[in-house]
C-alpha cells in the first residue's frame, strides 16, 4: 500500500503541468461555489436584516383577523391594550414597541402615490426598528415630536412627487371604522435607508397623530418585538406566544418570515437560490469532470504498461483512486482559498449595485452595497466534494481501461 | 258650510306637501322612485393618468338589490361581479375562477374606475339612507344643469360610513340625484357625482349618464352611461347565482 501511496505521489509531480490545469479546474469550480453561496446567503441576510430594521421587527404581535388580511393593512383587527402587553414583554426582558400600520394615499401638488404608513411610538420605536441613525435622514431633517402633524417620508417617494422639506402633504386613508378621512401633514424629515421599500413607498408619523385621526382609540395594529440575532427565531417566536396567549386568545405572535408573504415569498425565493447554486455546482462539477476524465484517459496507455509488467488491476485502481485523491485535495484546497479570497473582497469591502439595479423592485430589500457572507457549511462541504467528485470520475476511465485487452491498451490513442 | 271645511283643509294638506317637504321626506321619495329591478347594457369611460379606457357591460339588477355586471368588451370579456346579499363575488374566465371579496378587499377599485366594490355593496344597502345619515335641507335653492334641485345635506350617524358627510342636489320634479359631493371626515371634498342624464320610466329614475370623479386627483373620472335598458322586467332569480356565475 504504501508503495501505491508513493507510485500516485510521484505521479501528480511527474505530470504537473497536467496536475496543475486538473486543479486549476477544481479550485475555480468550488471557489466559484463558494462565493456564489456567500453572495446569495449575504443577500438574503442583509434583506432580512432591512426588512426587520424597518418594517416588521423580528416578530410581531398581531391580531388573529389582522394576520389573514394582512395584505390588506386592515385597522379594525387589533391589538386592544397595547400597554399591558408590553408591560409583560417588559418583564420578561423583550425590546417592544407599538405601532399603527395603515395604507393610504399620498397627495402633494398634482401627483398622488399609494403608500403605507407607520404611526411610530416615539419613546420605544428605537428598542425594535432602526430609525435612530442620523446618516439615514436627508440634511436639514429633524425627528418627529408627539403630537405635532408632522411626518417623515422615504427619499424615492419625495423625489417621485417632488416633496421638499417642509411641505405640507396630504393623505387620504379610512378610520378604523371604515370611513373616510384625510390627515394634512408637514414634511419633517425624509429618510433614505438600506431598504428600498421604506425609500420608495413609506412613511412615519407619531403615533398619538394617527390614533386620533383614525380613531383607533389607544388600540395599535402590531406590537413588534426584537430578538438577538443569534437565538432561535421560532424558539423565541414561541417564548413570546407562550406568555401572551393565555390572557389574549386573540392575539397571535408571527415571526417576520410570516409576516412577509407568509413564507410563501421567501420559500419561492429560497427555491431560486436553491435552484442557482444547484446550476453552479453542477458547472462546477463538470467542469472537474472534464478535466479529471481527460487526464484518466490520456494515461490508458501507461495503464496498459503498467498491466503488461504485471501490476493487478487492483493495485493500479488504488493508485488511481489516491492520484484522484491527491488532485482532489490539492484542487479544493486552492478552491477554498480561492474561494475565501473572492468571498472576501465582497464580505469586506461588496459591490455597489446601485448603478445597476437602480431603484428596480425585485422583491428583495436591499439598496446601495451589496456583501456576502461567510458559510463555513458550504466550505466544508465544498472541500469534502472536491475530491469526492474527482475519485467518481477517475473511477469511470480507469474501469474502462482496466476490461481492456493489455494490447489495446497499449495501442489506445 | 261642511265643503268649506274640507277644501280648506285639502288646500292645507297641498300647501303643506309643497312647501313644508323636509329633507327626510326627499331622501324617501327618492329611494322610492329608484326601487327598481332592471337589464340594462352600456358603456364605463375611465379616465386616469394613463388615459382613457372602454369597458362595455350588461346589467342584471333584482328589486332586492342583487346585481350582476359582465363586462363584454374584448380585453375584459367574460368577467363577472356578482352582487348578492351585501358580499361581491368575482368571475375571471381566464382563472376559471370564483373569487369573494371581502373585508379590506372591498375598498379595491373595480377594474381601476372611481368606483370601488364597497360602493356597489353600498348601492345594494337594503337600510334606508336616514338609518345612516342625519339629512338636513339647505334653504337656498340651486339649480344643476338648469334643473331646480333640492339641496339636502347628510351627515353621518353612524362611524362606519364610508362617507361622513354627502351634499346631495336632488331633482325638484323627478326626485333623482342630479349631483353628489362626498366628503371626508375632515370635510375635505372626496369625489363628485354628476348625473347628465335621467330618464322617467313608469314613475321610476334611470340615471343614464352619469360621471364619478376623484376631487383630489386631476384626471381621474370614471363615466357609466346605460344606453339600452328594460325596468321592471322578469329576471331569471337563478342568474344571481353562483352557479350561473361561472357560465
Amino acid at each position: 500500500m504504501k508503495f501505491l501511496i508513493l507510485l500516485a505521489w510521484k505521479n501528480l509531480f511527474r505530470y504537473k503541468k497536467r496536475t496543475f490545469i486538473t486543479c486549476i479546474a477544481i479550485a475555480v469550480g468550488i471557489a466559484i461555489f463558494i462565493w456564489v453561496d456567500g453572495f446569495m446567503m449575504g443577500f438574503e441576510k442583509d434583506s432580512d436584516k432591512n426588512l426587520m430594521d424597518y418594517e416588521t421587527g423580528s416578530a410581531q404581535i398581531i391580531n388573529k383577523k389582522y394576520f389573514e388580511e394582512k395584505d390588506y393593512l386592515p385597522l379594525n383587527y387589533t391589538v386592544k391594550n397595547p400597554g399591558a402587553i408590553l408591560s409583560i414583554l417588559k418583564d420578561n426582558n423583550i425590546p417592544a414597541t407599538k405601532r399603527i400600520t395603515f395604507g393610504g394615499e399620498i397627495f402633494f401638488g398634482e401627483g398622488s402615490r399609494q403608500m403605507k404608513v407607520f404611526g411610530i411610538d416615539l419613546e420605544t420605536v428605537n428598542n425594535v426598528y432602526r430609525l435612530d441613525n442620523d446618516k439615514l435622514y436627508v440634511e436639514n431633517s429633524r425627528k418627529l415630536a408627539a403630537g405635532r402633524n408632522e411626518i417623515i417620508i422615504g427619499e424615492w417617494l419625495t423625489e417621485d412627487l417632488g416633496i421638499k422639506m417642509g411641505a405640507t402633504v396630504e393623505i387620504r386613508t379610512r378610520t378604523k371604522h371604515g370611513a373616510y378621512t384625510t390627515l394634512t401633514l408637514t414634511v419633517a424629515g425624509i429618510i433614505n435607508t438600506e431598504n428600498p421599500i421604506v425609500n420608495k413607498s413609506c412613511a412615519f408619523i407619531p403615533l398619538d397623530v394617527a390614533n386620533s385621526a383614525l380613531q383607533m382609540n389607544g388600540e395599535v395594529t402590531d406590537i413588534s418585538v426584537r430578538f438577538d440575532e443569534w437565538k432561535d427565531l421560532d424558539k423565541e417566536v414561541e417564548r413570546v406566544s407562550g406568555l401572551i396567549s393565555a390572557d389574549y386568545p386573540d392575539l397571535v405572535t408571527k415571526s417576520y418570515i410570516d409576516l412577509f408573504g407568509g413564507g410563501g415569498i421567501m420559500e419561492s425565493k429560497r427555491s431560486v437560490i436553491n435552484v442557482m447554486m444547484f446550476l453552479v455546482f453542477v458547472i462546477a462539477t463538470v467542469g472537474i469532470a472534464n478535466t479529471m476524465l481527460i487526464a484518466v484517459y490520456e494515461r490508458i496507455r501507461e495503464i496498459g504498461m503498467m498491466r503488461a509488467l504485471g501490476m493487478k488491476d487492483s493495485g493500479i485502481r488504488i493508485t488511481f483512486m489516491f492520484e484522484s485523491i491527491g488532485i482532489g485535495l490539492f484542487g479544493s484546497i486552492f478552491g477554498v482559498i480561492l474561494g475565501s479570497l473572492l468571498n472576501a473582497y465582497t464580505y469586506f469591502i461588496g459591490f455597489d449595485i446601485t448603478g445597476l439595479i437602480g431603484r428596480m423592485d425585485f422583491g428583495y430589500r436591499m439598496v446601495n452595497i451589496f456583501k456576502s457572507t461567510w458559510n463555513p457549511g458550504t466550505m466544508v462541504l465544498a472541500f469534502i466534494i472536491g475530491p469526492l467528485i474527482a475519485i467518481l470520475v477517475s473511477m469511470i476511465p480507469s474501469s474502462k481501461a482496466l476490461k481492456m485487452e493489455v494490447t489495446d491498451c497499449l495501442r489506445y490513442q | 258650510m261642511k265643503k268649506t271645511v274640507i277644501l280648506f283643509i285639502a288646500v292645507l294638506l297641498a300647501s303643506t306637501q309643497l312647501y313644508g317637504i323636509t329633507a327626510d321626506d326627499i331622501i324617501r321619495r327618492m329611494e322610492a322612485a329608484s326601487d327598481m329591478s332592471m337589464v340594462a347594457s352600456g358603456k364605463m369611460g375611465i379616465t386616469d393618468s394613463f388615459g382613457e379606457r372602454v369597458k362595455k357591460y350588461t346589467l342584471h339588477q333584482s328589486k332586492d338589490g342583487k346585481m350582476l355586471l359582465e363586462f363584454t368588451n374584448p380585453e375584459d370579456a367574460g368577467q363577472k361581479i356578482l352582487r348578492i346579499d351585501n358580499e361581491i363575488y368575482l368571475y375571471f374566465p381566464d382563472a376559471v375562477e370564483i373569487v369573494r371579496i371581502q373585508g379590506d378587499a372591498l375598498k379595491d377599485r373595480v377594474l381601476g374606475s372611481d368606483f370601488s366594490y364597497e360602493d356597489l355593496t353600498r348601492e345594494a344597502d337594503e337600510t334606508s339612507t336616514l338609518d345612516k345619515y342625519k339629512a338636513v335641507l339647505d334653504e337656498k335653492e340651486e339649480t344643476v344643469d338648469g334643473f331646480a334641485c333640492y339641496k339636502v345635506i347628510l351627515t353621518a350617524t353612524k362611524k362606519d360610513v364610508v362617507y361622513p358627510k354627502e351634499i346631495l342636489w336632488i331633482d325638484k320634479d323627478l326626485f333623482a340625484i342630479r349631483k353628489a359631493h362626498l366628503f371626508s371626515l375632515t370635510d375635505k371634498l372626496l369625489r363628485t357625482l354628476h348625473v347628465r342624464d335621467i330618464k322617467k320610466v313608469n314613475g321610476k329614475n334611470v340615471s343614464t349618464k352619469m360621471e364619478m370623479a376623484d376631487a383630489m386627483k386631476k384626471d381621474s373620472k370614471t363615466t357609466f352611461t346605460i344606453d339600452k335598458y328594460e325596468i321592471d322586467t322578469p329576471i331569471d332569480p337563478n342568474i344571481f347565482s353562483l352557479e350561473e356565475l361561472t357560465w
